[in-house]
């Protein structure tokens, strides 16, 4: 497998998390919603209460510092836990708790690539045993750098230097599908790929290896000299967008965690369709 | 575990591995959709309407159209062999075992053991969901398996009917009320063995051998020259 990715150590294999299946520092989160990870899951792997990571008092934004420390304690996590998460949503999932990871200054969470699904092709061990962990100890650090707010969007909108890329369906791009948000459409300037772009098609949902990634990126203008602001509806798929051009090199890459969400339903937000 | 009694109602993994590939088998995992994409045995389909229910009755069955069309849904036509599981010591499982005999259909069967065991024994399982084609199921009612509430308010105090009561402790006792009950308690006469009691008590949850079932059962006066209510 090509690993020229400019920041490959953001990647596991099966092999390696197999090998470091024992290791005490290692806490391996499953991503996908609870009745997944019940069916059966990776030996030692814990799953979250929300896998969104989203505050509940206000849920189209990711958690505050508290509650993401909180959910975090209870995964066992600390702040020098050696973390890899999976899922079987093609990174989705995974990509979030990466980007929310990060995004509270912790940064060396890193995803395994192909997830669930190729752990499953390579017959490799997995059980119904649920987990116990001891409780970990996690300091929040917010890292602005990597979130925008509408009010940054917009500051930045047909901004050289700056592009949006916008990772959602065909259909939510064009404005046929509002998914219930007041407004449909996108942002004046935005360039767009599908999050599932980033892919391999087939069973496995690998990332696609640097070269088919870079020149992908490079036909759409999205360039690692340039400030890349990604969304989606919920800053879910937009995380695993993050993801995706953290791993390929990029410095200056933010999730609109509150994308469309919040964009679409507010009146003071330009939209084109 | 089964013994010559259960043969015939039960298969095991070895049985069911064996016959993964045969034409005529239906087998269909009936946990939640997320467990099912998860993994699930090869060729198994996914149940939308489970627990059959009738979505304007919810308390009953599905009438015969609704069920038909949940069973040409999973590719069941009359002459199609079930095989039914799930990860909860067979209770879904049996949900279904129980609404196809009751629509006549005789050829269901459980894995004993159920997705747990067939897990734990390294046995095949897969991402993959299966094409299921079209199939047609013809629902032949067999009321002698259904009791209605004035059945069981008319024959509960009949010597030769007893009505088994297979809820939790507290759900006997009155204390816990679930769903939108607006009374608690239990059936007068009626006699009380929580259907988990039917397994065995290890993380497997098998059936218990054929012998242990029938001491326990008669121990509360459940014996095959009565007719047995469950409730």
């Amino acid at each position: 497998m090509t690993m020229d990715y400019g920041r490959a150590e953001m990647l596991v294999d099966g092999a390696w998390l197999q090998a470091h299946l024992g290791d005490p520092n290692l806490r391996i989160v499953d991503c996908d919603p609870v009745d997944a990870y019940r069916r059966a899951h990776i030996p030692g792997s814990v799953v979250p209460r929300d896998n969104r990571f989203k505050d509940p008092d206000n849920i189209r934004f990711v958690m505050k510092p508290a509650q993401f420390a909180a959910a975090m304690a209870e995964l066992g996590i600390s702040d020098d836990t050696d973390v890899v998460a999976y899922d079987a949503s093609g990174s989705l999932n995974a990509g979030r708790l990466w980007w929310c990871l990060t995004y509270y200054g912790y940064t060396k969470a890193r995803v395994l690539n192909g997830g669930w699904n190729r752990w499953l092709q390579e017959g490799r061990p997995m059980t119904m045993e649920e987990t116990k962990v001891s409780a970990g100890k996690f300091t929040p650090r917010a890292d602005e750098s990597v979130y925008a707010s509408a009010e940054y969007v917009m500051s930045v909108l047909e901004t050289p230097g700056v592009v949006v890329l916008d990772v959602r369906t065909d259909g939510e791009w064009e404005g046929t599908n509002s998914r219930g948000n007041k407004r449909a459409g996108r942002m004046p300037g935005a360039v767009h790929s599908e999050w599932t772009n980033n892919l391999v098609p087939d069973a496995a949902r690998c990332f696609k290896p640097a070269s088919e990634l870079k020149s992908m990126l490079d036909g759409l203008g999205v360039t690692p000299d340039q400030e890349i602001v990604t969304v989606c509806q919920g800053g879910i798929r937009a995380a695993q967008a993050a993801f995706t051009l953290r791993l390929m090199g990029f410095d200056r890459v933010r999730n609109y965690d509150g994308s469309f969400g919040d964009w679409a339903n507010r009146e003071d937000t330009p939209l084109l369709k | 575990m089964i013994d010559a009694t259960m043969a015939g109602m039960v298969v095991d993994g070895e049985w069911l591995e064996a016959h993964l590939g045969d034409a005529n088998l239906r087998i269909v995992d009936c946990e939640s959709r997320g467990a099912y994409e998860r993994a699930h045995i090869p060729g198994a389909a996914w149940p939308s309407k489970h627990p059959y229910k009738n979505p304007d009755e919810p308390l009953h069955v599905m009438s015969p159209e609704q069920f038909a069309a949940a069973m040409a849904e999973l590719g069941i036509g009359d002459g199609t062999a079930v095989v039914a599981y799930d990860s909860g010591g067979g209770v879904s499982a049996s949900r279904l075992w129980w609404c196809l005999k009751y629509y006549g259909h005789e050829n269901v069967r459980i894995l004993d053991g159920g997705w747990r065991l067939w897990l734990k024994q390294g046995r095949p399982i897969t991402m993959e969901q299966p094409r299921v084609a079209p199939s047609i199921f013809t629902p032949r009612v067999d009321e002698s398996l259904l009791a209605t509430g004035d059945y069981v308010r008319e024959t509960m105090a009949r010597p030769d009917v007893i009505v088994l009561d297979v809820r939790s402790d507290a759900e006997w006792d009155g204390t816990r009320t679930p769903g939108n009950n607006s009374r608690g308690g239990h059936i007068p006469g009626s006699v009380h063995l929580e259907w988990t009691r039917s397994l065995e008590a290890g993380e497997d949850r098998c059936l218990l051998p054929s012998e242990e079932l029938r001491e326990m059962l008669a121990a509360a006066g459940v014996t095959p020259d009565k007719e047995i209510v469950t409730v």
